[in-house]
């Protein structure tokens, strides 16, 4: 039995988890600082347009079933182009664990445990996520099964018990500052995750069932998206754009707000494990492509070979990509988005006109 | 004793998975895991000896800023 | 026969050499004698043949192992007393004699020849008389195996309210009884093999042809022809030999000394492992549902099992839990804890001189202490144990200053919480992992035990049990038999056997869907 296989159910459990994953925590409070109030709108524009975006992706994979972007990328594009590709797309996933442990450490270190050393707390959260990872996908995907009916509860549990917080003064002006802003808000939230989700073109071939892919990716992201939308809309109408775009981490202080009765309250914990839970899996797949994607594009025999020295990189590379917290909101909301183009639309784009193209030249 | 922690956990993932490897004559797999380890042994070394080492994010800001600030002011 | 002693090499100790019978009977009985060391168990009677002083027949066998009564009746009435004038004045050919004795005169419906002396012991030893034929080469086994028992008793550890309350006992042709009783299916097959070099411990597979996986019972065979032991005590034995995976602390065989829970096993497509000298059945492929789940959830009404099954999840997660939680919280986020209890909590701690990791460490560590002294006590003193529990530790260490009240219930609600657990090796599986998880509570808070919480379930998640998915039907996640773990619906809404003991593969699928189909069948009979 191949240690990667996955079921669809799974597949989508893992695309929603990787499209909320610390997204939830950054998304609100770069939004709201480029559209204010209206941003829950721009939310919605990059939700339309992620989604459209998946379609894409998954068009891509359904060209080439069975055969992991790393593979196709070198049969459509030729060894030198594809290899180069390749290793853009690994390097990128690369980074993007790193931001991941920078993430979870300064989101720990500034909440939850300010006296732990932040080597400590990304070095042990990395050690989890490899230890995940040498197991195999699969075994990602069983404890994703496991973990999501929680994970579901507990945010269905917050948007409830925040319903008696809801200010809806909070919306108005809506458009106050013209349409530009709504735009510019939804293409750097369109880079938060959905830019990212061509991960899953190197997942696909590992999918069952693979008749359903392009529903089930695009469910995934569906509901994800819903997740993240309705977190946005929920801060603006509880915290106030303003109050939303100061914070660092608005959806915690969401937790915070909650208060029902005398005995509900301080549930914030609850957000705190749907995050780090979250962005354990992001990290995991993340780090499942980049050691699967090097290995095969290295013609490696085992992937484990690489997991042990990457802990010793990223744990790093996390602290030198991130050397205070402005740089890198900064770089989230300028520059992440545009960085991300050439993977979430170039690459697949490409893949597809060419991939078509060749198809045609074969058939003639 | 940061640099004694560090060469100590490189020198333990080496004890880990270089046997393994051996056994399974997997020449690359040693070449890219050396590679890798040595290179991360470095990089920690250097960064907790109070070397400047340059933001791989710099970078890419630098190669996306045309691309960003002509987006942005398209949008 | 000379074929098999040419087989045997010579340089092997005496017990595993294999010799044919002698025919000479002096010399056999000198053998067995010799070989058996004098054992004073042994019985040796020579006798002749209804009066015929010519032939003398010697009958050797294990006092206390055999049916006295037979051997007077069966054996030695037959051939003394009732062939009185079968043979008179004539001339007698051995082998003929032979048959004759075998086919006409034993009253015995299992007897076999001997292939040679290692055939003899083990028949000897398994509790069959003996018999040999002077200036014969040849002797035969008659079965009268009888010995003493403790016999069907009530269950000791797995006790239910509802339900048939008789248990396994150490026979293995009982227990195999039991659950033929339960199932008169043509399908039930019982294959019996012996391991242990020198215990020659009687193994019997039992499963449902058609029902159960064939490629689980193949793989039930390969491994249990792989094990070489000297002994097989119990069926922990087997357990630990052939299970998939050794470095981890669950259980992936299941155990029970009910025969109901077997059968229900068995019709649910498992496959059991009799073993003979211990009550406790093996059953395999285990999930982990099945050990959070007690026979008699089947016995009371649906809305009741759920409501308990619901109890036993959350009792497991807080036996695993609340400790390690205790101590996240009183030492890394006390803003979490409501403010009077925090201040009541805090001017407890503020008695007590250890910090809330050493307290609840001592406190469960007293707990095990005491949880196994009552285990071996004798059932005398037991009583003695829970005052010396409940008084000296609860409340003088309470009095002295030493650990604070809180701290009490936190442990002994660990504790009446891990009893709750039907299957007592997972209790003592998630116990054992209580104590990594307060070490990760103590140095990293909650962020620990989550961290802890996504290693256990991942390691969980990497299990399996010949080859089904120890966590299923959670993850993966099989719809259709979700009917069956967390909830138990009603029974005539319980219409297909589990999922997961087939693959897709070959035909299999269909007979069990017809079997399926057979059961759903009872639905129209009710109504």
């Amino acid at each position: 039995m191949d240690p990667n296989k996955i079921t669809h159910h799974q597949f989508i459990i893992l695309v929603m988890l990787f499209t909320i994953g610390s997204n939830i925590l950054d998304a609100p409070f770069v939004i709201t600082n480029v559209a204010n109030q209206s941003g829950w709108l721009a939310g919605i524009l990059g939700w339309g347009v992620g989604i459209l975006l998946v379609w894409l992706y998954s068009t891509v994979a359904q060209q080439f079933p069975k055969q992991t972007f790393i593979e196709y990328s070198q049969a459509v594009l030729g060894k030198a182009l594809g290899n180069a590709l390749n290793l853009f797309y690994v390097i990128y996933y690369f980074f993007l664990s790193s931001v991941m442990v920078g993430l979870i450490i300064s989101f720990l270190n500034l909440q939850i445990l300010p006296r732990t050393p932040m080597e400590v707390i990304g070095i042990s959260f990395l050690l989890i996520a490899i230890t995940g990872v040498h197991y195999g996908l699969g075994v990602i995907g069983r404890s994703a099964e496991i973990f999501f009916p929680w994970i579901s509860t507990f945010l269905c549990l917050m948007f409830i018990l925040l319903l008696p917080q809801i200010n809806l003064s909070h919306l108005t002006p809506i458009l106050d500052g013209g349409v530009r802003p709504i735009f510019r808000a939804a293409f750097t939230f369109l880079g938060l995750p959905f830019l990212e989700l061509p991960i899953f073109l190197m997942i696909i071939p590992y999918v069952d069932n693979q008749k359903h892919i392009k529903k089930c990716f695009l469910l995934g992201t569906l509901l994800g998206g819903l997740v993240l939308v309705s977190t946005i809309f929920l801060c603006i109408l509880v915290l106030g754009a303003q109050l939303t775009s100061l914070n660092q981490y608005p959806s915690y202080q969401l937790g915070k707000e909650i208060s029902i009765g005398n005995f509900i309250q301080r549930i914030e914990v609850m957000v705190a494990i749907i995050w780090i839970l979250t962005i354990f899996y992001k990290l995991s797949i993340c780090l499942f492509v980049t050691s699967h994607g090097l290995s095969k594009l290295l013609h490696l025999k085992e992937q484990r070979s690489v997991l042990l020295p990457l802990i010793l990189i990223i744990s790093v590379i996390t602290r030198i990509i991130s050397p205070n917290q402005s740089f890198y909101d900064q770089f989230i909301r300028y520059y992440w988005a545009p960085a991300s183009l050439p993977i979430g639309l170039g690459i697949p784009l490409l893949l597809l006109i060419v991939g078509r193209l060749r198809k045609k030249s074969i058939a003639l | 004793m940061i640099n004694c922690i560090i060469v100590i956990s490189a020198s333990l993932i080496g004890y880990i998975e270089i046997p393994h490897l051996i056994k399974v004559k997997a020449k690359m797999d040693l070449i890219v895991f050396s590679l890798l380890l040595l290179f991360g042994l470095i990089l920690n070394l250097l960064y907790y000896n109070g070397v400047h080492i340059p933001n791989p994010l710099d970078f890419i800001k630098f190669l996306t800023k045309p691309l960003s600030e002509w987006l942005y002011r398209l949008l | 026969m000379f074929k098999l002693k040419n087989k045997s090499p010579d340089n092997k100790p005496i017990s595993q050499q294999d010799h044919p019978v002698y025919p000479d009977l002096q010399k056999n009985i000198h053998k067995v004698k010799h070989d058996l060391g004098e054992s004073s168990d042994l019985v040796v009677r020579t006798f002749h043949l209804a009066g015929q002083t010519q032939i003398t027949i010697g009958l050797l066998y294990i006092d206390g192992l055999i049916d006295q009564t037979a051997v007077q009746e069966f054996v030695l009435g037959s051939l003394m007393t009732k062939l009185q004038n079968t043979f008179k004045d004539k001339k007698i050919n051995k082998q003929h004699l032979y048959d004759f004795i075998k086919e006409s005169v034993l009253t015995i419906s299992s007897v076999k020849d001997l292939q040679g002396f290692n055939d003899l012991y083990a028949h000897l030893l398994s509790g069959d008389a003996i018999l040999l034929i002077d200036e014969h080469p040849n002797g035969m086994a008659a079965g009268i195996r009888a010995w003493e028992d403790r016999g069907v008793t009530e269950t000791s550890s797995q006790n239910v309210i509802r339900g048939p309350k008789e248990a396994f006992s150490e026979t293995l042709r009982t227990n195999t009884t039991l659950v033929r009783r339960r199932i008169k299916d043509p399908n039930l097959w019982i294959k019996t093999q012996q391991i242990g070099e020198r215990t020659k411990t009687d193994i019997a597979v039992m499963y449902i042809k058609g029902v159960a996986d064939e490629n689980v019972i193949k793989e039930v065979h390969r491994r249990l022809d792989n094990i070489e032991i000297d002994a097989i005590l119990e069926s922990g034995y087997i357990e630990e030999l052939i299970q998939d995976k050794t470095l981890t602390p669950f259980p992936t065989i299941f155990n029970s000394e009910r025969p109901d829970s077997i059968a229900a096993g068995l019709l649910e497509g498992r496959v059991a492992i009799f073993v003979d000298g211990t009550p406790f059945v093996l059953m395999v492929p285990a999930l982990f549902v099945q050990f959070l789940q007690s026979s008699e959830d089947y016995y009371q009404r649906a809305d009741i099992s759920t409501l308990l099954r619901i109890l036993r999840y959350i009792t497991l997660l807080m036996s695993l839990l609340v400790p390690s939680m205790y101590i996240a919280l009183t030492t890394f986020h006390q803003e979490m804890i409501p403010t009077p209890l925090l201040i009541s909590l805090a001017s407890q701690r503020e008695a007590t001189p250890f910090p809330a990791f050493i307290e609840a460490l001592i406190m469960e560590f007293t707990f095990e202490i005491l949880r196994e002294a009552g285990i071996r006590l004798p059932k005398a003193i037991g009583s003695a144990i829970s005052i010396v529990g409940a008084l000296v530790i609860g409340e003088s260490a309470v009095q002295a200053g030493l650990i604070s009240p809180a701290m009490v219930i936190v442990v002994s609600l660990t504790a009446i919480s891990s009893f709750v657990t039907p299957a007592f090796n997972m209790a003592i599986s998630i116990r054992m992992i209580r104590f990594p998880f307060m070490l990760l509570a103590a140095s990293f808070g909650l962020y620990g035990i989550i961290g802890g919480l996504i290693l256990l379930v991942m390691h969980l998640c990497s299990l399996s049990s010949f080859g089904v998915p120890y966590m299923a039907p959670f993850g993966p996640h099989v719809k259709q038999d979700q009917k069956d773990a967390i909830l138990r619906v009603p029974q005539w809404k319980m219409i297909t056997r589990p999922h997961l003991f087939k693959r897709e593969t070959e035909r299999q699928d269909q007979t069990n869907r017809h079997h399926s189909k057979m059961r759903s069948q009872r639905k129209g009979e009710r109504t």
